[in-house]
């Protein structure tokens, strides 16, 4: 059927971006644990992964940007929707950045915090999957307002246990007999790892703005 | 046709903002397209169904033919007052102006005005906005309970409704149209200077013409000033005047463009409780009703007195 024909090509690439983020998140994830395991080989493989699929997700972010403003959709919708696939593309970068910090910066980390690291980077980094599902059922059309707000509930609610982690990993960091700049580099390391909830948790709050302002 | 020309702008500059006001009002369509739409639906309401308020406007109330001077003043008496609510962004009645105007000028010149026709007109300025404004409170709880009960809010749904909203705007400038080119040229269709048809579509025009130059302010006041409106509430707020409207304009009975849509906006505004409605707006625009027919009606009953003793 012809009626909404851009519309309709708008959201198959949403969709389309939303599979290059959660693609690229997890193979962030992957790098992540890899390093964390000392298999920099594997690490590195799914890094540059991960860097070539958040490239990708670019080019579409791009391709919704020209095709929104070149007449699909409602002016009044365009700058929800672009906002909304600007966030998620945020969550992508933020995981990207994530694998470059451990692959550039090489930060050491000790026996001790493997796991706390491990455990950190699990949380955060798979926060993509609650977001992903917040995503489909909000597009699909197949969940109702309230499901869809249940699973941004749920974004948040893993961010806050990212927070959590987070607050103890740092405790950690700080009271161990490390030298100052060796503890500073791994706070700056976990800030780029909690980076990408942060941002998942900001794409969140974009949808539940627009399941706001479509309930009546 | 000068004056009938300038009564016609003014319907464009005060009530493009019936017709778009609530849509550009949302965001859902910028000015300069809402414009172009009501330009191209107005003309064809006044061309398609005009013909019914042109004739009352030109013979149904004073029953004799009026002089040249007579229809100037009528018009121009008319229009003043409604330039002056346009520049004050009050959303006036240009229906309730131009009658008011020919009233007076039938009184000054000692014609037969026909009051039974004038209180059928004068109750449906009373009808009108009460039976819209019902009309959109109900149609207002409808589309909330099927929305409620679909609870789906994708951006495509939300997309589609605001097309809807966007049709119901073209339907609302196709009934001004037809509503309202009578207005302005009804009086000057009894000097026989152009063909019915012409003149409707010299109405059209001029509504248009309005429209495009000076109907801006109106619309931020119907769009905003009333009460803040969703897509859903001006998709309701448009079918509901549209409605209304359209079918005065059917019965050939002049009705306010103004009230019918200022009532459909309260009626949806209801819906969100009393609260949601701007009280000192509303006072304005009710004394803004008030007002203009009263002062179209004395300044060309005295307009024309006044020339006639000093220059004829």
């Amino acid at each position: 059927m012809a009626l909404f024909k851009k519309e309709k090509a708008v959201d198959v690439l949403i969709l389309k971006h939303l599979d290059m983020v959660e693609d690229c998140v997890q193979a962030s994830l992957k790098a992540g644990e890899f390093y964390l395991e000392d298999d920099l080989s594997q690490a590195k493989t799914h890094a540059r992964n991960s860097g070539s699929l958040e490239s990708e997700a670019d080019l579409i972010r791009h391709d919704i940007r020209d095709k929104l403003y070149s007449g699909a959709y409602l002016p009044l919708l365009r700058e929800d929707i672009y906002k909304l696939v600007e966030s998620i593309d945020k969550v992508g970068n933020a995981a990207e950045a994530c694998c470059d910090f451990f692959l550039n910066q090489r930060p050491v980390v000790s026996k001790e915090m493997k796991s706390s690291f491990l455990a950190v980077t699990r949380e955060s980094l798979g926060i993509i999957v609650s977001l992903k599902l917040a995503v489909l059922c909000y597009f699909k059309g197949d969940c109702k307002i309230e499901t869809v707000r249940d699973h941004t509930r749920e974004i948040g609610l893993q961010e806050s246990r990212v927070d959590k982690l987070e607050w103890d990993l740092t405790k950690e960091i700080f009271t161990s007999e490390m030298e100052f700049a060796h503890k500073l580099h791994l706070k700056l390391c976990l800030d780029s790892i909690v980076e990408v909830s942060d941002r998942a948790e900001d794409a969140g709050d974009q949808l539940e703005l627009a399941t706001l302002k479509a309930m009546v | 046709m000068g004056a009938g020309v300038y009564v016609g702008w003014n319907i464009g500059a005060n009530d493009t903002a019936n017709c778009v006001g609530t849509s550009v009002g949302c965001g859902l369509i910028s000015f300069r397209n809402a414009v172009i739409l009501v330009a191209i639906f107005s003309i064809l309401g006044a061309l398609l169904q005009g013909q019914n308020v042109m004739n009352t406007i030109g013979r149904g109330i004073v029953k004799t033919d009026l002089s040249y001077l007579a229809v100037i003043i009528a018009l121009l008496c008319s229009g003043f007052f409604i330039t002056l609510a346009t520049f004050f962004r009050i959303p006036t009645s240009t229906s309730q102006a131009i009658v008011g105007g020919v009233v007076g000028i039938g009184l000054a010149v000692n014609a037969e005005v026909d009051f039974s026709k004038f209180i059928i007109i004068a109750e449906s300025w009373v009808i009108c906005p009460l039976m819209v404004m019902a009309l959109s409170f109900g149609l207002m709880h409808l589309l909330k309970s099927i929305l409620r009960r679909f609870e789906t809010g994708t951006f495509r749904f939300q997309n589609a409704l605001g097309w809807l909203a966007i049709g119901s705007a073209c339907y609302v400038a196709f009934s001004m149209g037809a509503n309202n080119a009578g207005n302005a040229v009804g009086p000057i269709a009894n000097l026989g200077i152009l063909h019915p048809k012409l003149l409707l579509l010299m109405g059209g025009l001029s509504i248009a013409v309005g429209a495009a130059t000076y109907g801006r302010k109106v619309a931020d006041t119907v769009g905003k000033g009333i009460t803040p409106l969703d897509i859903p509430g001006a998709f309701v707020a448009q079918v509901s005047s549209a409605f209304g409207m359209h079918l005065f304009s059917l019965l050939g009975i002049p009705v306010s463009t103004s009230s019918a849509i200022v009532g459909a906006v309260v009626g949806v505004g209801l819906v969100k409780g009393m609260k949601a409605i701007s009280k000192k707006t509303m006072a304005t625009i009710l004394l803004g009703w008030l007002l203009t027919p009263t002062f179209a009606a004395v300044s060309s009953f005295l307009m024309y007195k006044l020339i006639k003793a000093l220059f004829v």
